[in-house]
């Protein structure tokens, strides 16, 4: 029984299909957050509080993307 | 972007109240805990094991649909910021964001504003101190300037005020 459940939720079987997926939500990530900082510093004028949002969005960004990439290493490696 | 003259300074920057934004920080915490409420909830009410590999595979998608959340988050919170008034000593600037790419900047001097107006309606704007400015302007064919939702409208209808009779003495 256990076993057909293992069976049952191994969606993604293949690396590349997985590192795929990965590259998109990337790419998604990539493309915003480029047309973001365009505007924060474009139409800003260098407030405070654009310079706040940039100093949170990037680390926790990175801190989810670091996550991921590392639960999908685990995932394809067990 | 907004050009000011040699001389001219921002004296206030109106934008509405955090309240407004409060309810989109709601809303996408709501979509961030939802998946994991759902987890706990398929998890222990039914018989459903996971294992320790999937584990991986769901903390992976999480992270990923946290991302998505994160940066929607973001594209809404700079929705809400750049969408501003600038109140300088000669003119109001009235920034309008809608989305990342409509943005549309109305400008009014002083000599042409004829009427301040602030309307307050409700029960939490009157909590919160928010709500509509309204600045009509002289002439018949230009348009009026009307923000919702602006933090301490009197406030800022009262500097508009002393401006408005600093320009007139000039």
């Amino acid at each position: 029984m256990q076993v057909d459940q293992e069976r049952a939720l191994e969606i993604i079987t293949s690396p590349a299909v997985a590192w795929f997926i990965f590259g998109l939500f990337l790419a998604f990530f990539g493309v915003i957050s480029i047309i973001l900082v365009y505007h924060w510093r474009k139409y800003g004028l260098n407030n405070k509080q654009i310079a706040f949002a940039e100093l949170v969005y990037f680390p926790v960004s990175f801190v989810l993307i670091g996550l991921s990439a590392f639960a999908l290493i685990m995932y394809l490696t067990l | 972007m907004i050009k000011l003259e040699k001389d001219e300074k921002i004296v206030i920057e109106v934008r509405k109240h955090p309240f407004v934004f409060i309810v989109h920080t709601l809303v996408s915490l709501f979509f961030v805990l939802a998946p994991l409420l759902a987890f706990v909830l398929i998890r222990f009410a039914t018989d459903f094991t996971i294992t320790p590999k999937n584990y991986w595979l769901l903390l992976c998608g999480y992270g990923l649909w946290v991302l998505v959340m994160w940066v929607i988050y973001f594209i809404q919170w700079t929705d809400y910021y750049l969408d501003v008034w600038y109140i300088t000593d000669k003119k109001i600037y009235d920034v309008l964001q809608k989305g990342f790419f409509h943005r549309q900047i109305s400008v009014l001097r002083f000599d042409a504003i004829q009427d301040v107006t602030v309307e307050i309606k409700g029960v939490i704007p009157t909590l919160f101190d928010f709500g509509t400015i309204h600045v009509q302007t002289a002439g018949e064919t230009s348009v009026d300037f009307t923000l919702t939702d602006a933090r301490s409208p009197h406030k800022i209808k009262t500097v508009i005020s002393d401006l408005l009779s600093k320009a007139k003495q000039k």
